[in-house]
């Protein structure tokens, strides 16, 4: 098995000089204001400087990280028991759900949360897996589907075990529309962490929050504009 | 809706296992987890209560009943089996919510109006066993005005324990109807978000799917926008239009005229549009592409101009998919419009703000709820309009 | 030498397969045959177990299937069936090394053993070896399908109308190749199909099946010359008799003298059917045997059809 993984487009170039920016951006604060005064003459205090930025995008990485990885383990055991024999009947009315799942609006369930976890990242992190759950599962069951009866036939034919067929057929046929899913599932994480904020999660939120409440756009801006970079680093890398 | 899935024996016993799971789900959910909680006030931590301990010899009726809908699942019923089915979880539910309210109206008399009384864990739990057996029974029904009685059953019980009154000391409800006039008047705003920005995206997006369907190149640039607007995180989209909309303002009379600023509703329309563009330009291209070429090779070889071809031809044939289209957007504008909220934009959202400052999940649902049924709503309607323009009612991509 | 006793496969009301006997010998090409529906398939799949009978056994050389895991029991026997169903993901060679692979050879063994599959089903291996699924049109597919399921080297072979999906000439040109093929390696083949022309040129031995029972099976000549049932005479209608013509040469009947006139040629190897077409075509009543330069003699029209009965 080469290191190659099917479905991963990554443009290096374009990855390189987005994450170039955004290192500049979270690191360089006198090049960062520079580039704010330009934009915004009018604003006297120009970047959020309670934190440094560099915090802000640790958490939001911690926030998606965390929330990715347990959101692919859920989904893709998820998928794989919706279509083993024992979860077939269930197929339909998971996905169906899962698409509910989609029109509860990340905050809510992250405000709902708040009495039974508290505030901070953990409401947080339940709503991102929530909330991200659904494309990485939809995408699972659809990539297996995907895999021709043919190939699962001659397979089983040839001796292999639903193990074997599962491991050596079907996921690698089904690995570039699961990391189709994956990529949807991480650029919804990346937007859905900046709501964060307004429970006491951290996260790139604070900064765009606090900008908006003191009605300074270079502030705003100062926490957006990572958080855009992010989501494209995300988008582009995979 | 939710289509009549077969008289096989396998389809039989799907429907069976997941009316099982669902009214199992329901009366283990009854009867070992809190169905309500009770607080004498809204910061107090609430006391937890089961169905049996909150609502005496109700209790018993309504675990007895999850216990009848479970055998009802798997008795064999004939034709109206599904029917009976559905119908009896509706009741079922709505014997667990009057009891709530009831319940409420005890607890209300023993400590005053500040008393609050929420659902739990159970609630919830029950609720979705009650759509699992229902989503089953539907499945069982093969005649469509059958699956509708099934699926507003519960809504017309609802409505009818509301009218009655019985509700009235539940938490949301009462939360709500100190909050009448600020809800109404948000729930009319997140609407106009909602439906607002789809309609801008149907009026922009039609023509620039049929524009990137029949020109590569704008096909690149349309599609090559739209998707990196897709992935912008929606927070950092409305932060960095309110400067941008801010500077139109002041320099666009027009614009400031309209009530387009930096504040208000005007960044949050425009970031909902753009992201409304996404599914239905993207289905209207692919709508047309899909069209089988042999057909629109006919009308032009019946003298079809480009103009008639597309009013005549093309459109009416995409029309199901681009409708998908469109359901995706209205789905995704309104939950979307939550983040009105955020920047002083009005909305549902702002309701669910409310709630979290005072700590009162009823006041937070009361924001939320809303929001789903709505999307709800839409999605089985447009489906429904889909399947009558002759789509599969099914989600496109 | 496999063996079916009282197979029987029941779905839901419908019997698939009807309480079937057979012995399929070793070494020999036995073609299933019948309408659709009559369960030809559905008994393949029964004898590796892809389908398992409600009643019955099944042996091969004397075990039951049954004794060993599934599994176990598919990595011995090869299959190969109409769509194929290469792995789109792999490349041929990887295609063709699964059961050597599930099996456990070391690779420098599964190397040589694709290259000479390759060549076995008439592909040059250093072209094809890196290719994959999508890149091969449906007679290479094919090919690389049956070299798939003789991978590891199994005593037999299923197949399910693996020339179906091909065009005329490819489907024509591949039964050849495989009829060839199976004289070379020997293996016993049970081969299932609708096609009577595909049966009558390939089969030792044809069992024709309806509704989930055998109706008779026997040589093509011994279902052409004694056909137990009105069916069986139905089946293979008007033109079996000139379909098993296309079974015999020349070589096999008696000559007679060449007369002086100018006849076509025909050689000791061609075909009687492809004889009685010359004749046809170049409106003679005879054809003469030509070997190499010499002429050995004649047949007439009358010859071959009498001698044919008789001898085959």
């Amino acid at each position: 098995m080469t290191a190659y993984v099917p479905g991963i487009r990554r443009n290096t170039p374009v990855v390189a000089l987005l994450a170039t920016t955004l290192a500049v951006w979270t690191l360089y604060t006198p090049g960062v204001e520079a580039v704010l005064r330009f934009f915004f003459p009018g604003e006297t205090r120009l970047t959020y400087d309670r934190s440094p930025m560099l915090r802000f995008l640790g958490e939001h990485l911690a926030l998606v990280a965390v929330g990715g990885l347990i959101a692919v383990a859920l989904g893709t055991v998820g998928g794989l028991l919706v279509m083993s024999p024992l979860g077939r009947p269930f197929r339909d009315v998971v996905l169906r759900l899962a698409n509910f799942g989609q029109s509860v609006p990340s905050v809510a369930i992250m405000a709902l949360a708040v009495p039974a976890l508290g505030y901070g990242s953990r409401p947080v992190l339940l709503a991102l897996v929530i909330y991200s759950i659904l494309p990485v599962m939809v995408n699972v069951v659809a990539g297996i589907e995907s895999v021709p009866q043919a190939v699962i036939e001659a397979g089983r034919g040839m001796g292999m075990t639903r193990a074997e067929r599962l491991v050596q057929l079907q996921l690698p046929i089904a690995m570039p529309i699961i990391m189709t899913g994956i990529r949807t599932m991480l650029v919804i994480l990346v937007s859905a962490a900046t709501l964060g904020a307004v429970v006491g999660a951290g996260g790139l939120g604070v900064p765009i929050m606090s900008g908006i409440g003191s009605f300074n756009n270079a502030v705003i801006a100062h926490g957006a504009v990572p958080a855009i970079l992010l989501a494209l680093i995300v988008d582009q890398s995979l | 809706m939710l289509a009549y899935s077969g008289a096989g024996a396998a389809q039989r016993s799907t429907a069976a296992v997941i009316g099982i799971t669902g009214s199992s789900l329901g009366l283990l959910a009854t009867l070992a987890l809190p169905f309500v909680s009770f607080r004498p006030n809204r910061i107090v931590d609430g006391t937890a209560a089961t169905a049996i301990e909150a609502f005496g010899p109700w209790g018993w009726i309504l675990t007895i009943g999850w216990l009848a809908l479970g055998a009802l699942t798997l008795m064999p019923l004939g034709r109206f089996g599904g029917l009976t089915r559905g119908v009896s979880a509706s009741v079922v539910l709505a014997i667990g919510v009057g009891a709530s309210g009831c319940a409420a109206i005890d607890y209300a008399a023993t400590q005053g109006s500040v008393a609050r009384t929420s659902f739990s864990v159970a609630f919830y739990l029950s609720l979705l066993g009650a759509f699992l057996v229902l989503y089953a029974a539907a499945g069982q029904t093969p005649y469509r005005i059958g699956r509708l009685v099934i699926w507003t059953a519960p809504v017309l019980l609802l409505a009818t324990l509301a009218a009655s009154g019985v509700l009235a000391e539940l938490g949301i409800v009462r939360e709500w109807a100190f909050a009448k006039a600020t809800f109404a008047r948000e729930f009319r705003r997140h609407m106009a978000y909602a439906l607002g920005a789809t309609a801008g995206a149907v009026a922009l997006g039609i023509p620039f799917g049929i524009l990137s369907a029949r020109d590569r190149r704008a096909e690149t640039i349309v599609m090559g926008a739209l998707n990196l607007g897709q992935v912008f995180p929606a927070l950092a989209f409305v932060g960095l239009m309110m400067p941008i909309l801010g500077a139109l303002g002041d320099r666009v009379a027009l614009f400031d005229a309209i009530g387009i600023s930096g504040i208000g509703w005007a960044p949050v329309f425009i970031v909902l549009l753009v992201y409304a563009l996404f599914p239905i330009t993207r289905n209207t291209l692919v709508a047309i592409r899909q069209i089988d070429p042999a057909v629109l090779d006919t009308a032009r070889g019946m003298g079809m101009g480009r103009w008639r071809s597309l009013a005549e031809v093309e459109l009416p044939l995409a029309f199901p998919v681009v409708l998908a289209g469109i359901r995706i957007a209205l789905v995704q504008s309104t939950a979307g419009a939550i983040i009105a909220a955020f920047v002083g934009g009005g909305g549902l959202g702002t309701i669910m703000f409310f709630g979290l400052e005072q700590t009162s999940m009823d006041l937070v649902l009361v924001g939320v709820l809303p929001i789903v049924a709505l999307a709800l709503v839409f999605d089985a309607g447009l489906r429904a309009v889909e399947r009558m323009a002759g789509g599969s009612g099914e989600a496109y991509a | 030498m496999i063996e079916l006793r009282g197979a029987t496969k029941r779905y839901d009301a419908t019997v698939a397969v009807d309480d079937v006997s057979l012995t399929v010998p070793d070494g020999e090409l036995t073609i299933l045959l019948g309408p659709s529906g009559c369960g030809k398939t559905t008994l393949l799949r029964t004898i590796n177990r892809m389908v398992e009978i409600d009643a019955g056994e099944v042996l091969i050389d004397g075990t039951a299937t049954t004794a060993v895991p599934p599994q176990e029991l598919r990595r011995h026997i090869g299959y190969a069936i109409q769509s194929v169903g290469l792995f789109p993901h792999m490349t041929v060679r990887r295609n063709i090394a699964t059961v050597p692979r599930l099996l456990g050879w070391d690779a420098a063994r599964i190397d040589e053993r694709v290259s000479e599959l390759l060549s076995l089903v008439g592909l040059d291996p250093a072209a094809y070896a890196e290719k994959r699924p999508n890149e091969l049109s449906g007679g290479e597919a094919q090919r690389i399908g049956v070299a798939r399921a003789l991978a590891a080297d199994p005593p037999v072979l299923l197949m399910d109308e693996p020339f179906g999906a091909l065009d005329p000439i490819n489907r024509e040109r591949l039964q050849r190749e495989f009829a060839a093929l199976h004289k070379r390696l020997g293996k016993t083949v049970v081969f299932v199909t609708h096609d009577i022309e595909e049966a009558v040129l390939l089969g030792d031995r044809i069992v024709l099946m309806r509704e989930g029972r055998i109706v008779q099976s026997g040589s093509p000549e011994e279902l052409w010359r004694g056909p137990e049932h009105q069916f069986v005479r139905d089946f293979f209608g008007d033109e079996f008799g000139l379909r098993i013509l296309s079974r015999h040469r020349i070589a096999d009947l008696t000559p007679g003298p060449a007369p002086e006139r100018a006849l076509p040629e025909v050689r000791p190897d061609t075909n009687l059917r492809d004889a009685l077409a010359i004749m046809v075509t170049e409106s003679a009543d005879s054809v003469v045997i030509r070997d190499g330069d010499r002429i050995i003699g004649s047949l007439s029209f009358c010859d071959i059809v009498t001698q044919v009965r008789e001898t085959t």
